[in-house]
């Protein structure tokens, strides 16, 4: 009696509407060829330390669907058909944790049915990610993980189904290293390092030590500091005792940035400062002022190309705020994947999502794409995407190509 | 030399510290509860004073001073509407319930600072610049290089704490947050309004917040949303080396924990600048637990 009692109160119509509500939310949107999409799984960070790399490559990789799917979409057994981040419209967030990636890897696999997986937005994550993407394969579910933020040396070793289309500066860096020493002449390097950043330190012990060993430069001074110091006094102190006619610089955006300016104030002038990717964002030259112009740093892109300024005012329409390697690199990707797409002759069903997904994987290992930043873009053994990169200088306020001349 | 100079910039910077340390000890003298969110408003205090210097230009003096009026206000409201929707429901609950909530509402107002830096277009998404006259004022005392902002920053932060130690001693309001502080149930016997009294400790310890973190935004010259939690965490270590709940311990406490940091870190490695301090801390807990200084009020929870 009183169960019907309730049954047919106003209690149990709410409930079992949110219930129904809620269940509904929670059931995966089916949608492989008969709906005529193809789902990408979305792994970027948009909370956390990591968000301000894994937003830029989640609105890259969402105006690049766009344009992909106003132009009709991607070519599947013969059919076009839209491509679809899952879960629309944002992919999960996995913040900065490793754990939370690899629970929602679980569930774009198992839940959402995705074809491949675009993340995540920071190298320990994706460490973890590409770690697990082996066990995905022992299970019998393997997948292709794609990042286009990770950077750190070796992580391509990991995994056969782990990709990067990240910008990898060692070849760059061998370029620029040589270039200084025997066109310009610059013999002695200092360096500074941000410790605490294991990519920073990983790049500057692996990479940067080496090449400019290698190019014939002496290192005379080495300094360090953490990411989080707002005092550069002793480190400036023995970079201007060395007199280096370089410094090298390894560090995230804000410590390079407050290096430089702390040196401008006491009047240490290297002939050049030699920046790293972390050097490249587009509040440096706002935060840097005159500091940071005499500092050369490897970009994957030049933002002088008529593609990217296109690409950079639709991010600032999208996205509110100044596109950066990130963004472009997330842009990037979805081309490397609607190439892949159209040259694995997937069938993108339900019954065929296992094949489909080696057949995803075996294509993109040969894709050959011309990226927006106008190389060649395609993958070496370790399914790292190989890119030439340019080397720029920042002039009133803007990142530009150097003319790879010496400063005044 | 360099000694002199890396202690001169520990206590000059260290008195930033000093600020956030009173804010979290006047809180905890009073409540006797942990207002983890004091970290967060530093950073709202922070941004708010960032966006006067970037829509009015950073270059002036008179645009400074507003900016810091407007950090120390936006700290002050912050810090009463913490008070009310957080600390006073949950006046009668287990003292972990305000801690959590305080967790919550830094992770709360982090995630909306950082959705703000995307979406509003002078902020940047990683760091937004803190502009002001005072970037690269610099001078020579002999062969010591000092940072003029350092040296500003040092004044104003010796004002704030000589106006507090006059309003807690010359006061009735300052003498009835001590009294509230020693024993609650006695002030309300003496008359005193203690609801009215937590309101003001509240308001007075976040303008604290509030003037930190414009002076720290501006002697890095660059803000994030994320900058409250590290600075949190020293504060913490400066009110338990200066004493929980003791004001003067944490004036001095932040003193010394600059000079600790500058020194390590250039004299030994940044690398071992917080191990250094947690050793310190340690230390402190072991030989004397009530802190250098001694601990204030009644004793915690």
């Amino acid at each position: 009696m009183a169960v019907s009692k309730f049954l047919r109160s106003k209690r149990a119509w709410i409930l079992g509407g949110t219930a129904l509500v809620v269940g509904l939310a929670a059931m995966p949107a089916w949608a492989f060829q008969s709906d005529g999409t193809v789902r990408i799984g979305s792994l970027e960070a948009q909370t956390g330390v990591p968000a301000p790399y894994g937003i830029q490559a989640l609105i890259g990789s969402q105006i690049a669907i766009d344009e992909i799917n106003a132009a009709g979409g991607v070519k599947v057994d013969g059919k076009m058909v839209k491509l679809e981040l899952a879960p629309a419209p944002n992919g999960y967030d996995p913040g900065a944790d490793s754990a939370a990636t690899i629970a929602l890897m679980k569930k774009l696999v198992s839940d959402d049915q995705v074809l491949v997986i675009k993340g995540t937005s920071r190298s320990d994550n994706t460490e973890a990610a590409f770690n697990y993407l082996n066990e995905l394969e022992k299970q019998g579910s393997p997948i292709v993980l794609l990042s286009s933020a990770s950077a750190s040396p070796g992580l391509g070793k990991i995994s056969k189904w782990g990709f990067r289309n990240s910008f990898f500066e060692a070849d760059l860096i061998g370029r620029e290293t040589q270039l200084l020493h025997d066109k310009l002449g610059y013999k002695t390097a200092g360096i500074y390092v941000s410790k605490d950043n294991a990519f920073n330190a990983v790049v500057a012990k692996v990479i940067l030590i080496p090449q400019l060993q290698k190019a014939g430069f002496e290192v005379v001074v080495q300094t360090e500091g953490l990411e989080k110091d707002s005092d550069f006094s002793s480190q400036v102190d023995a970079l201007s005792k060395a007199k280096p006619d370089i410094v090298v610089v390894s560090t995230p955006v804000l410590p390079g940035v407050n290096l430089m300016k702390e040196a401008q104030r006491r009047g240490f002038k290297p002939k050049l400062w030699m920046g790293t990717i972390g050097n490249i964002a587009p509040e440096v030259p706002k935060l840097g002022g005159k500091s940071v112009e005499r500092m050369v740093v490897g970009s994957s892109y030049s933002p002088d190309l008529p593609k990217i300024t296109k690409l950079a005012a639709d991010y600032r329409k999208r996205g509110g705020s100044d596109l950066n390697l990130f963004g472009v690199n997330g842009y990037e990707a979805m081309y490397l994947f609607k190439a892949a797409i159209e040259n694995s002759g997937i069938k993108n069903t339900p019954e065929t999502l296992t094949d489909d997904r080696k057949k995803f994987r075996d294509a993109l290992v040969n894709v050959s794409v011309e990226s927006v930043t106008g190389e060649r873009i395609k993958f070496n053994a370790e399914n790292d995407a190989i890119k030439k990169g340019y080397f720029l200088t920042i002039k009133n306020d803007k990142y530009q190509i150097w003319d790879e001349k010496p400063f005044n | 030399m360099r000694v002199i100079e890396y202690v001169l910039s520990g206590i000059l910077f260290g008195s930033t510290y000093s600020l956030v340390a009173i804010g979290f000890t006047i809180i905890f003298g009073v409540l006797h509860r942990l207002n983890i969110a004091h970290g967060a408003i530093i950073m709202v205090s922070a941004f708010a004073g960032a966006t006067v210097s970037l829509l009015l230009g950073g270059d002036s003096y008179p645009v400074l001073v507003l900016s810091f009026v407007v950090s120390v206000a936006t700290g002050a409201v912050l810090g009463l509407l913490v008070e009310r929707l957080i600390f006073r429901p949950l006046r009668d609950s287990s003292y972990l319930a305000p801690f959590v909530a305080t967790v919550g509402l830094t992770l709360m107002l982090e995630e909306a600072m950082l959705l703000l830096s995307r979406k509003v277009p002078i902020f940047y998404p990683e760091y937004t610049p803190y502009p002001s006259p005072l970037e690269d004022l610099s001078f020579h005392l002999g062969d010591v290089y000092v940072r003029g902002v350092y040296v500003v920053i040092f004044v104003i932060s010796l004002g704030l704490m000589a106006m507090l130690h006059l309003w807690i001693t010359r006061t009735d309001s300052g003498r009835a947050i001590r009294v509230v502080e020693e024993n609650p149930t006695a002030a309300r016997i003496l008359g005193i309004n203690v609801e009215r009294t937590e309101m003001l400790a509240f308001a007075v310890a976040s303008a604290l917040a509030g003037a930190a973190g414009c002076l720290i935004g501006v002697a890095t010259g660059t803000i994030n949303a994320f900058l409250g939690a590290p600075l949190l965490l020293a504060g913490f270590v400066v009110i338990v080396i200066g004493g929980l709940g003791n004001l003067y311990g944490a004036m001095l406490g932040g003193l010394l924990v600059g000079v600790v940091e500058t020194v390590t870190t250039n004299l030994l490695s940044a690398t071992y600048k917080q191990a250094v301090l947690f050793v310190l801390m340690f230390i402190v807990l072991v030989l004397r637990p009530q802190g250098l200084f001694g601990g204030g009020g009644r004793r915690p929870d």
